[in-house]
């Protein structure tokens, strides 16, 4: 089921709110967390029922290698076993999903006929709900969690609105909400909150991101030759569209979750307004680039114990050893081929590794560029390195960085509508200079102008809901 | 107590603002939208009307044919001795729909003639233009053998055959039998105003805020402000129905649309007719005429009915009529123009850019394939 489908507007969200205060408002609490645990794999199962097996199964393992890890009486040597059982068997379930085709046909050395390749469809949120179960396991190996009930575990990986696409959350920074008295009853604050920001998500979706989608298709997949001006559309298109998309569904999921009292950690900060690329990634995909920093980046730099370092020593302040130029390396690589079994993923994510190694070399240097040419080479490079996000295949990337530069022939961008190039910069200025949907969230007062500005967002967006189409990043 | 008050009303508002829209968008598209953008199967309303939500100014109609002789679709052909081969945009394909559509079934029964229609999509030919001498050049034409080829092609795109035309062009059997399946030619994209296309009857959709827009901007602005359809007053009733004194036409007939700037000096006329008149040679040499038939834009033909003319008429037909000619030129302006003197209604239909049967059937009542 998708955020942004009638089906889920008009029907599951009312419902599954409606009911789960009912049973609070009455002191069934537990009744409640079944209700959300309930419409949670109703939720999931709405695209494929036969997954909800694997997912129930993943949860089950996961649960019962946490409740081993959190028992203290276990020696640590068999603890450490467990640990890396525990990930191992997370890992080779996305690794069987995702990349066993791709092993098959890159890897091995002879050349693999199709119908050698397994073909299977990936399931709906595998790559988050293993990440999440992953820092669970290791939360667990350091005592920083625990969870001795089965139903609390099972609502903390399947909750619904951050079950198929992040954000990527913490059991300790989840379940101890569920706890809270405040957060079983009713609170129109966080249910106008959530109806702000909900809304807010599916306008950036159905209005913006599926507009945009429309010119990025056309460049990537249907042009054979796109000159200067058509292949700056097609690529600035896409990083309107990635956005857009991504944000607006954490905007919904956070909506949805804010609606039932509970807060799920932001996941876009206004990326686009970075000045360098540390940055970017600090306001890009937060909980994600946080999930790396905290249980690859730092195990592999050696910086154990961490956590409490992080907190006190500023990121441009560490030193940039040869093992950490590395672990930034394998961190960025592993990001790219997360998001699938691609070389294109693999490229970008080196780009991006290469970028934050320049990045920690220069600001040794201790001289900062202008804050406009560095805002210009950031978002520049981000442009160029979604092509490479995007692209099907390194020829069609190649096709659009050709354009770029102006090789395939200089022109005006004559195969998209003439609108096309205002929107891309009246969105592009908009991006950088307006408020984000945390920030609208933080000064939202219950008043007139608001109850306008969200009845303007409701009507062009419910308006847009005759298409719906898929969160590009439920494909990762 | 008091902010919890508050809270408690904002969501209350914005439950029946939820319930407000989408009340809306169901009268909306139950009352108007729905049968404007998803008519019953078979029956056809113009993109004029679709493009401007202008659902009291539609001609709802259906295609059906009442003519003793018919003309042949490139799938009918099977080999038969063909007099005229014709060649077009979106008019040579019948798209305005209603009655009797096709002008080639009045070429086939008023002058009793074998007629082919021709569906041309040739991506590397840069027009119409060398897309026939392609289909000569590669044999095509030659293996058909027509008496006459009728190129057709409407005002508002006619700029393309000013361009630079190679026509010593030639395709491979293979790549020649692709560009002739496609049923309908790209070309009749030249007329496309993005009047909605669905395929599914969901009552929200985006047509219901653009009624609503388009409703008010009529009142106030020719095209509603940002329309790409016009609506201007004439000053007698030359369409049937309730507002038969109203002239629907698309943005693109117009003089300030960069594609028909092109067309409108006397430069590019002259080597528009260049070109013709090569292409006609070239068939000559096959024994084969070209006849051209180029369109008159809606806004065009209609301007001397305006109440205010507030747009320049094109000058097109003037400046092509006293070019040296070696093909058949059918003057289809001044056909029209005189018909629409004698008052006739609806030669053009009043909800789309397309001409109606009245249009076909007095073209070809007065030009003869000689």
């Amino acid at each position: 089921m998708l955020f942004n489908s009638p089906v889920y507007i008009f029907f599951f969200l009312p419902v599954v709110l409606l009911v789960y205060f009912f049973f609070n408002q009455r002191h069934l609490v537990k009744l409640g967390k079944y209700w959300l645990l309930t419409a949670s794999l109703f939720f999931y199962g709405f695209w494929n029922p036969f997954y909800i097996p694997l997912l129930a199964g993943s949860i089950g393992v996961n649960f019962t290698f946490g409740l081993l890890l959190g028992r203290p009486a276990q020696r640590g040597r068999i603890r450490r076993i467990l640990l890396c059982v525990g990930i191992m068997l997370n890992i080779l379930l996305l690794g069987y999903f995702k990349y066993a085709d791709f092993f098959l046909t890159t890897v091995t050395a002879h050349p693999v006929r199709s119908y050698d390749l397994l073909h299977l469809a990936l399931p709906l949120a595998i790559s988050f709900f293993t990440l999440q179960q992953v820092a669970y396991l290791v939360d667990s190996y350091y005592q920083r969690t625990r969870e001795g009930n089965f139903l609390n575990y099972s609502l903390f990986v399947t909750f619904f609105p951050q079950l198929i696409a992040g954000p990527i959350v913490r059991h300790g920074e989840m379940m101890p909400q569920f706890a809270r008295l405040r957060t079983v009853l009713p609170n129109y604050r966080n249910l106008a909150l959530g109806l702000l920001i909900f809304f807010i998500g599916l306008f950036k979706k159905v209005v913006i991101a599926d507009t945009f989608a429309v010119w990025a298709t056309q460049g990537f997949d249907q042009m054979t030759v796109l000159n200067f001006g058509n292949a700056w559309v097609t690529s600035l298109s896409y990083s309107i569209q990635l956005y857009f998309d991504f944000s607006g569904y954490t905007d919904m999921a956070i909506g949805s979750a804010c609606m039932l009292n509970i807060n799920l950690p932001p996941n876009f900060n206004s990326p686009y307004k970075a000045f360098n690329i540390q940055e970017f990634w600090r306001r890009w995909h937060i909980t994600l680039s946080r999930w790396l920093y905290d249980y690859l980046y730092v195990p592999l730099s050696c910086q154990s114990e961490s956590a409490k370092l992080r907190e006190n020593i500023p990121h441009h302040n560490q030193r940039t050893s040869c093992r950490a130029v590395q672990a930034v390396f394998i961190v960025f690589v592993l990001y790219g081929v997360w998001h699938g079994a691609s070389w294109t993923f693999f490229i970008w994510g080196l780009l991006h590794g290469a970028a934050s190694i320049v990045h920690r070399f220069w600001q040794k240097r201790k001289t900062p560029l202008p804050r406009w040419s560095a805002w210009l080479l950031t978002f520049g490079f981000v442009n160029a390195s979604w092509v490479f996000f995007r692209a099907l295949s390194l020829d069609d990337a190649l096709k659009v960085y050709r354009g770029m530069i102006g090789a395939s022939g200089f022109g005006m961008p004559d195969a998209f509508p003439a609108i096309s190039l205002t929107l891309v910069f009246t969105v592009l200025l908009v991006v950088v200079f307006a408020p984000n949907s945390m920030e609208l969230k933080e000064r939202f007062r219950p008043n007139l102008v608001w109850t306008l500005f969200i009845a303007t967002v409701i009507a062009v967006s419910l308006a847009n809901l005759n298409r719906v189409t898929e969160f590009l990043y439920l494909r990762f | 107590m008091k902010r919890n008050f508050t809270y408690q009303r904002f969501c209350l508002i914005t439950v029946l603002i939820i319930a407000g829209v989408l009340l809306f968008n169901l009268l909306a598209w139950r009352l108007f939208n729905c049968q404007l953008l998803t008519p019953e199967k078979g029956v056809y309303i113009g993109e004029l009307a679709q493009a401007g939500y202008l659902y009291e100014h539609t001609a709802p109609r259906r295609n059906t044919i009442d003519l003793p002789h018919r003309h042949l679709s490139y799938a009918q052909y099977t080999g038969q001795k063909i007099d005229v081969l014709t060649i077009g945009d979106s008019f040579s394909q019948g798209s305005g729909n209603g009655p009797n559509r096709f002008y080639q079934d009045y070429i086939a029964s008023v002058q009793n003639l074998t007629v082919l229609n021709l569906p041309v999509k040739i991506n590397c030919a840069n027009n119409l233009l060398e897309s026939v001498a392609i289909l000569v050049n590669s044999g095509f034409i030659e293996r058909i053998n027509p008496r006459f080829i009728l190129l057709q092609r409407s005002e508002k795109s006619i700029y393309k055959f000013a361009e630079t035309t190679d026509l010593g062009k030639s395709l491979t059997p293979e790549q020649l039998t692709n560009a002739l399946i496609n049923p309908r030619s790209p070309l009749d994209s030249d007329t496309d105003l993005g009047a909605e296309n669905l395929s599914c009857n969901r009552f929200l959709d985006p047509a219901n805020l653009k009624w609503l827009w388009y409703k008010i901007g009529y009142f106030f602005s020719r095209n509603a402000f940002n329309s790409r359809v016009y609506r201007e007053e004439l000053d007698r009733p030359l369409f049937s129905g309730e507002h038969g004194d109203s002239l629907l036409f698309s943005d693109q007939d117009l003089d300030k649309h960069r594609d028909k700037q092109k067309a409108l000096d006397e430069r590019s006329v002259r080597r528009i007719n260049e070109n013709l008149n090569r292409l006609a040679s070239l068939l000559a040499e096959t024994n084969i005429r070209l006849v051209f038939m180029p369109v008159p834009d809606k806004y065009s033909l209609y301007r001397p009915y305006l109440r205010e003319k507030n747009y320049s008429r094109s000058a097109f037909f003037e400046h092509l009529r006293w070019q040296p000619k070696v093909y058949q030129l059918i003057d289809t302006d001044a056909i029209l123009a005189q018909e629409l003197k004698t008052g006739v209604k609806d030669l053009y239909w009043i909800d789309d850019t397309h001409w109606s049967w009245k249009a076909s059937r007095a073209i070809f009542e007065q030009f003869r394939f000689e």
